[in-house]
């Protein structure tokens, strides 16, 4: 039994250090258009978690050279795309969004993401409309509501 | 029996410290992270350094922010990064001027875009 428990601790603490903190996490995008009648939430995958970092004691000497700065990013990233239920003909009730297939820690790519400065410490408000709760089947790409 | 049993364990265990000593003791490694906090530059061991692990995250950009984006993007990601709160500028024995750190913080990041 002593044994069994100082194997766990032990193995516990060995792979503590191994675990990744960087990756993907469970997460419920809401959205809603303005001409459309619900606020849609949406299971996806994002990226979240701790990166290494490191100051600079010579900036004034070598600038940035010796800085570390990391942030958690996708990966590998897969869109897919749902109909939101409630919107009139001429508005496009097409959604893509992106899902995480992994993660890791590396630099904010200007070209395709939105680098913004410092993580914000809520989501703000989610809805304005009744809610509609959307489910794509796993595997697929696009994915149609049924009527 | 109790021979045996004790030279599996010593054997798994041997394999355990085997396989944590292996992994690389690299930055770049995306590996279990420790908090922010001072720690001895590697060139300048009497100069403190903040070093260490902040939070991050990246996610769909809400349609209500791309909406007022002059680019729009699909990603938003929004990091922090290990920084000195506070500082003093020292000159090394050498005479490299240098700032040595005295407090940090997870804070914003000025040098992570690509």
């Amino acid at each position: 039994m002593e044994l069994s428990v100082a194997m766990c601790g032990l193995l516990c603490l060995l792979f503590s250090q191994a675990v990744p903190m960087c990756v993907p996490t469970d997460y419920t995008l809401y959205e809603e258009r303005r001409e459309c009648d619900f606020c849609v939430a949406i299971n996806t995958t994002i990226c979240m978690g701790f990166c290494y970092s490191r100051d600079s004691n010579m900036k004034e000497l070598a600038g940035p050279r010796f800085l570390i700065q990391r942030g958690c990013t996708y990966d590998q990233v897969e869109y897919r795309t749902v109909i939101l239920p409630g919107c009139p003909l001429h508005a496009n009730p097409l959604f893509t969004y992106p899902v995480a297939l992994s993660c890791h820690c590396g630099t904010c790519n200007t070209d395709s993401d939105e680098c913004a400065h410092k993580a914000s410490s809520g989501d703000g408000a989610r809805c304005s409309k009744p809610l509609r709760q959307i489910y794509p089947y796993p595997g697929l790409n696009n994915y149609i509501p049924p009527n | 029996m109790c021979v045996l049993k004790s030279t599996g364990v010593s054997l798994i265990l041997s394999v355990l410290l085997f396989i944590a000593d292996s992994y690389p003791n690299s930055d770049k490694t995306n590996m279990g992270c420790e908090e922010c906090t001072l720690k001895p530059n590697t060139i300048f061991p009497n100069i403190m350094q903040c070093t260490g692990c902040c939070f991050s995250r990246a996610y769909p950009t809400p349609l209500r922010s791309k909406q007022t984006m002059l680019v729009p993007k699909n990603i938003t990601s929004e990091a922090t990064c290990c920084v000195a709160k506070e500082g003093e500028r020292v000159t090394t024995k050498d005479g490299f001027p240098v700032t040595n750190h005295t407090e940090c913080h997870c804070s914003t990041c000025y040098y992570h875009k690509s």
